[in-house]
Formats: C-alpha cells, sequence, structure tokens
C-alpha cells in the first residue's frame, strides 16, 4: 500500500485550516462585532411602522346631532403603467363616478405611477370599482369629513382644506378636534403577512374629542330658509340672522346668507366662507339708540317722563340731521324717542350724556372689542377714539352712524337688556365630550354688569312700545309682547362719505319682554325696502315666532309702556 | 412490578464481560486488552430500554407542548389582529350609519320630502289663554 504523500497532505491541511479559519474570522466579525448592526438590520427590513390616524372628533349640535363627522371613504387612483385599455377603462370607470370618460383619459395615460381618479368616494361605490378589478385601477381608505346636514351652520362650523387652511370652529378647534395619531411596530414578512410572536407594539390613537356647540340645528335651520326668503324678496345683497338665550349667552342659532355647502367648499364663492355675524362690520343705524338711551338714564340724568322739544331738522356745523319722518317740533319723551326712531331726539339725549358718557356706555356694551368668542376672525369693530371725534360725531354716533359693530356686538346689546342689564358673553361651544363619552361642560360665559336693573327694565318698555306702535310694528307676535328696535344705516363708502340709497336694515328685539328667552338679530343688507321695520322686522317675526314653538315659550304677563307725550 | 433498575443493579451480580467483538480482519499484533471491572468500582450500567422510552416520550410532549402552544400563540395573534380589524371595521360602519341618520334626519332633507308629499308648513302658533289665568306665565 502506498502511502499518501506528507507534502500534499500538509498542503490540504494548511488549505483547509486557511478556509475554515477564514470562515471562522468571518464568523466572528457577523456573529460577535457586527451582530448588534446586522441584527438591527434584518429587524428593520421585517419592522414596519405604521402611523395611526386619529379619528377627527365630530362638531354636534345641542341635542348631540352631527354637524360635522368623519368618515371611512376611498381614493380611486390609476397606476397608468398597468392599464390596459384606457378608453375601455375610462368606460368602464365614468359610468360609476358619474364623469364623463374624457375627464379620466389623462390620468389613465399619464406618464406616471400614480394619478388621483377621485378622492373621498363612498365605499360602496369604492366596492363596486374594486369588483370590476380593472387593471391599473386600485383604491386605498382614506377619512373624509361630511357635513350631513349640508349647508347648516356652514360659515359657523367652517372647514379645514387639504392644506390645513381652516374657518369656522373646526379651525378654531383644531387640537381638541384633531386628536393624536398613534404609531404601530408590526414584523411584517417579505409578502407583507403578520408574523405572529413578531414586534408588535402599538401606541394607539388618541381620537379627537367632540365638539358638543350651543346650535340648535331646527332653529338654525328655519333662520337660514327665512333669511334666504327676506333676502330674495327684498332683492337684498345678502343678511345675517342670530338667535341666542340672553341669559345663558348660548347661541342658537347664526345664518349667513349667501351661503354654501362645505362638503363642496372648494367650487364655493369664497366670500361665503365668513361667518358676516362675527367678521365684518356695518354701521349700526338706529338699532344703536338703545345705547344712547340707556346712557342718558345712566348718566345723562334723565328720566322717561323728561320732555325733548325735537325739531324737525338740526344743523350742527354743516351739517344737517333729519328724522325719517317729517314733522314739526315737537315734545318727546325718551320713550317717544325711541319709539318714534327720532335721530335728532337722540342727539339732543346724547347732548345730556356727552362725549364721555356715551364713550363709555359704547364700551361697557361691549363695541370695541371682540365678543370673547374666539372665532377666527372676529373683528371687533371700530370705535373712534374719543380725542378723534369731530364735532358732529357725538350726534352721528347717537344714531348710529359714525362707529362699525359686528351683527354679534349688536345682538349682544339686546341681550344685555333682556338680561337686566347684565352683558352674558355670547358662547357657541356648551362643552367637549372626550373620546371615552364622558361630557366635560364649558365654563359659564362671563358676566359683568352694564346697566341697572331699572334702567333695563326702562328700556325694554321702550321697546315694547317700538313694536307695539312704533317702527317695529311688522314684528308683531300675536299672543307675546316683543320689544325691539329697528334700524336703518347708511352704508359708509371708503371713498369718503355714505353711498346714495344703499341701507343696512335691521331689526333687533327679544320675547317675551318681561321674562325674555329668546334674542333674535335680523339684519339685511341693501334690501331695495330700505327700512329695517319693513325688511328686517317681519323676518325677526318670522324667526321669532319659529323659536317660541322649538323652545316652547310661553307668553308673560306685559310690561307697561313708557310714558309718552305724544299720546299721553 | 418492575423495580428499579439502579436498585436491580444491586441485588442482580454483575454480568460477566462481554466478549470484546469478532475481529472481520486479522488481529492486531497485540490483542486489545479486555477491560474487566475492578473491584470496588461499579460499572456504568447501560441506559435501560424504559428509561430511554421515557425520555424520548417526554422530549416528543415536551416539543409537541411547545408546538402546539406556539401554533395557539400565533392563531391568537391572527385573531387578536381579525378582531382588531373587525372592531375598526364596525366602528367605521357606526360612524357610517350616524353620519347617514343625520344626513337622513336634516331639516332640509326633511322639509324637501315632505314638500314632494304635499305637506304644508304649520300655521301660526295659537296661544290659548289658559280660564281665570293672567294670560301668561313665567316659563
Amino acid at each position: 500500500m502506498r502511502r499518501p504523500p506528507g507534502a500534499r497532505l500538509l498542503t490540504l491541511l494548511v488549505a483547509f485550516v486557511f478556509a475554515f479559519g477564514g470562515i471562522t474570522v468571518r464568523l466572528g466579525f457577523l456573529q460577535l462585532r457586527d451582530q448588534r448592526a446586522y441584527a438591527a438590520q434584518g429587524l428593520a427590513q421585517r419592522v414596519h411602522t405604521i402611523t395611526l390616524p386619529a379619528a377627527r372628533g365630530m362638531i354636534v349640535d345641542r341635542d348631540g346631532v352631527p354637524l360635522a363627522i368623519t368618515v371611512q371613504a376611498r381614493d380611486v387612483y390609476a397606476d397608468p403603467r398597468y392599464v390596459e385599455d384606457p378608453s375601455a377603462t375610462a368606460d368602464a370607470l365614468a359610468t360609476l363616478l358619474d364623469v364623463k370618460p374624457r375627464t379620466l383619459i389623462p390620468a389613465l395615460i399619464h406618464n406616471g405611477s400614480f394619478a388621483y381618479l377621485a378622492r373621498g368616494v363612498d365605499v360602496g361605490l369604492a366596492a363596486k370599482i374594486d369588483a370590476l378589478s380593472l387593471p391599473g385601477i386600485l383604491t386605498t381608505p382614506v377619512p373624509k369629513r361630511e357635513y350631513p346636514a349640508g349647508d347648516l351652520a356652514a360659515q359657523t362650523v367652517g372647514f379645514r382644506n387639504m392644506a390645513g387652511q381652516g374657518y369656522g370652529l373646526e379651525q378654531q378647534f383644531q387640537t381638541l378636534l384633531a386628536g393624536k395619531s398613534g404609531r404601530e411596530r408590526v414584523e411584517l414578512s417579505p409578502g407583507g403577512q403578520l408574523i405572529p410572536e413578531g414586534v408588535q407594539v402599538v401606541n394607539a390613537p388618541v381620537p379627537g374629542s367632540t365638539l358638543v356647540t350651543t346650535i340648535d340645528r331646527q332653529i338654525q335651520f328655519q333662520a337660514q330658509e327665512y333669511l334666504k326668503q327676506a333676502v330674495k324678496a327684498n332683492h337684498a345683497k345678502g343678511g345675517t340672522i342670530i338667535v341666542m338665550d340672553p341669559k345663558s349667552g348660548d347661541i342658537y342659532a347664526m345664518a349667513n346668507y349667501p351661503t354654501f355647502d362645505p362638503n363642496a367648499f372648494s367650487t364655493a364663492n369664497k366670500d361665503f366662507y365668513r361667518n358676516r355675524a362675527l367678521t365684518d362690520m356695518f354701521e349700526p343705524g338706529s338699532v344703536n339708540k338703545i345705547i344712547t338711551a340707556a346712557a342718558g338714564l345712566e348718566v345723562g340724568g334723565v328720566t322717561m317722563t323728561d320732555r325733548f322739544s325735537v325739531p324737525a331738522s338740526r344743523t350742527i356745523g354743516t351739517f344737517t340731521i333729519h328724522d325719517s319722518e317729517v314733522h314739526q317740533i315737537e315734545a318727546m319723551t325718551l320713550g317717544d324717542i325711541i319709539t318714534k326712531s327720532s335721530n335728532i331726539g337722540a342727539t339732543e339725549v346724547a347732548d345730556k350724556v356727552g362725549a364721555g358718557g356715551l364713550a363709555t356706555y359704547l364700551a361697557r356694551f361691549g363695541f370695541g372689542r371682540t365678543t370673547g368668542l374666539g372665532f377666527p376672525g372676529e373683528i371687533p369693530g371700530e370705535i373712534p377714539a374719543t380725542p378723534d371725534w369731530t364735532a358732529t360725531s357725538l350726534s352721528t354716533i347717537s344714531y348710529g352712524q359714525g362707529i362699525s359693530v359686528t351683527p354679534m356686538q349688536m345682538a349682544s346689546v339686546y341681550a344685555t337688556v333682556a338680561n337686566d342689564g347684565t352683558l352674558v358673553q355670547p358662547r357657541l361651544v356648551l362643552g367637549t365630550k372626550d373620546p371615552n363619552g364622558v361630557f366635560h361642560p364649558a365654563a359659564e360665559s362671563p358676566t359683568h354688569p352694564v346697566t341697572s336693573r331699572s334702567t333695563a327694565d326702562s328700556l325694554t318698555q321702550m321697546l315694547s312700545s317700538v313694536v307695539s306702535g312704533g317702527t317695529g310694528v311688522n314684528a308683531q307676535i300675536p299672543g307675546y309682547q316683543v320689544a325691539g328696535k329697528t334700524g336703518t344705516a347708511l352704508i359708509p363708502n371708503p371713498a369718503g362719505g355714505y353711498y346714495k340709497n344703499a341701507y343696512v336694515a335691521s331689526f333687533i328685539g327679544f320675547l317675551p319682554a318681561s321674562a325674555p328667552r329668546v334674542v333674535v338679530a335680523a339684519i339685511i343688507d341693501r334690501p331695495t325696502t330700505v327700512y329695517g321695520g319693513v325688511a328686517a322686522a317681519p323676518l325677526f317675526q318670522q324667526v321669532a315666532r319659529y323659536a317660541i314653538h322649538r323652545l316652547g315659550i310661553a307668553p308673560a304677563a306685559p310690561v307697561p309702556l313708557p310714558p309718552s307725550a305724544l299720546h299721553p | 412490578m418492575s423495580l428499579p433498575a439502579r436498585k436491580a443493579d444491586v441485588s442482580v451480580p454483575a454480568p460477566a464481560p462481554r466478549r470484546p467483538a469478532a475481529p472481520r480482519r486479522a488481529p492486531a499484533r497485540t490483542p486489545a486488552p479486555v477491560s474487566r471491572p475492578t473491584p470496588g468500582r461499579r460499572r456504568r450500567p447501560a441506559f435501560h430500554p424504559g428509561f430511554l422510552f421515557f425520555s424520548t416520550a417526554v422530549v416528543t410532549v415536551l416539543v409537541t407542548v411547545v408546538v402546539v402552544l406556539n401554533v395557539l400563540l400565533a392563531q391568537q395573534a391572527f385573531q387578536v389582529r381579525t378582531l382588531r380589524q373587525s372592531i375598526t371595521e364596525l366602528q367605521g360602519n357606526g360612524v357610517a350609519l350616524t353620519e347617514r341618520v343625520a344626513a337622513l334626519s336634516a331639516p332640509g332633507r326633511v322639509q324637501a320630502w315632505a314638500l314632494a308629499h304635499g305637506m304644508v308648513t304649520p300655521p301660526d302658533v295659537f296661544v290659548l289663554p289658559v280660564q281665570g289665568g293672567t294670560g301668561g306665565g313665567h316659563p
């Protein structure tokens, strides 16, 4: 037997030693030195972090009915690389998506791997599209904000667009509504299947809270309907209605016309997005006389029985003031001045109050500052500082020209009178409901006294007289005593002066006069019927009548009418 | 009833050493030394078939238990995931139904439906004065 050559064996041994040595060293590197890095790399390939979006909270009315709610929808998109027959695909999809086929073709032949065909479509419709199994046509789930009642309280509820730009309560309470998104770490196979017992860490998302508003869906709807009819009937440019509870400050309705449907905000006129009850200002006109009267009673030394000699006109410098009704020199009480809405009478009361006194009461009633709602875009109005007042400012401001306020500020003035002279900050939010369904009521609205109770009672008497026999008779509601005031204001021209034949007509009031339950402010922009008593008072009456029905307001004992020199 | 193996070892005399297996080839130059038990040193016993069977059974059971537990855990993991998905879907359905109810009961839709079915807007609110009362009251 031949013995194996030692040299070859040795060579083989050395080769094996080197080979296995190399493998051992490499293994050492892999398993010891780089072990952590490779383990992490492997884990990273298997472990995926998925963002779990938080469900956006609802916005509901005071009865819990959703005004804004997020539902699951699906986006339909195409991967044009896999679309086999763009024309046939477009035909098949067009019927379901209710569009013309030619509108889909560009997306289907798009030079890329992704193109939207429709966004936020109904889940059922998406299922039908999936069932077609069209090559290159896919759907993906997305949350979609829905506004079930369409244009109901659109400017109040608001919306948020894709860019995150928002309006209304959707914007104001964005943080509360949005919640906090969560994260899930899961270990998946290369095929995307879950590896059981693999890494699975779930940081659950925190859903957004539900915002419970003070809005009453029914009153809001009727207010919008009546407002739309009134704007059309009076050939006006637009209008605003506010319905609120004078005791709590709760806003039952805040309607603007023209309006829009937030479900299709992108196609709406952007001017309609504004909640003009809070973001637009107007010169209030005669509805402001109630502040002049309040100041007269509080600091002007005026009593309800004082008689003012009111001429047919009054000239201050080069400026001549007239009343809307031509009359001879008449003796009027404060009640008569308010009932007949005498501009000249108001200037005489203002003379007794003085600029400082009137400015003080304008401020005490909340003019010149926002109402505290915190609503996006709310403005404080424009009240000139007393040192800037001209020779005519005291007179013109006494009947509501020369200052600008928001409809909400003006409604708040009448709510203050209805609330025995105490201003209650208006509010739009009753509270929030957390993800567990626990209701957290909002803090009570802050209050502050503006006038004495006796002054508020006197003002109520005067406002009742306006409706029973003054300029506001069109606001009467059988069986109920209504207190309110008409306003017909000139519209300032930015170029100077006022527009000719352009007015803001308003009627603001409350009922029942002796135990007020609801305040309604009706404001019509540029009606052809001009006067507040003609254009706005009937609108007030319609809305107030519905509020009586909706809120179950019972009649109350009437308040006495104020002393009158015209009808002693 | 069988006795414990160890006890049997004690009671039964040590077995005679086995003969070395017959060599297939010619024996080596020096025959392999025959191991003999030295007095005072017990020979290590061979695995008893019962012990082997028992061990195998235990290991098999343990492995089976581990595998079954693993399968159960895996199934549980899938079930938990399926349930989570189901919860999410049901919540989604609940929200969709809430939205549907809100849309169907929206005043505008109800009014349109009512008008389409020939209903009319209710007349004015009527106030019925209470006999002997003041005609009003504080609600």
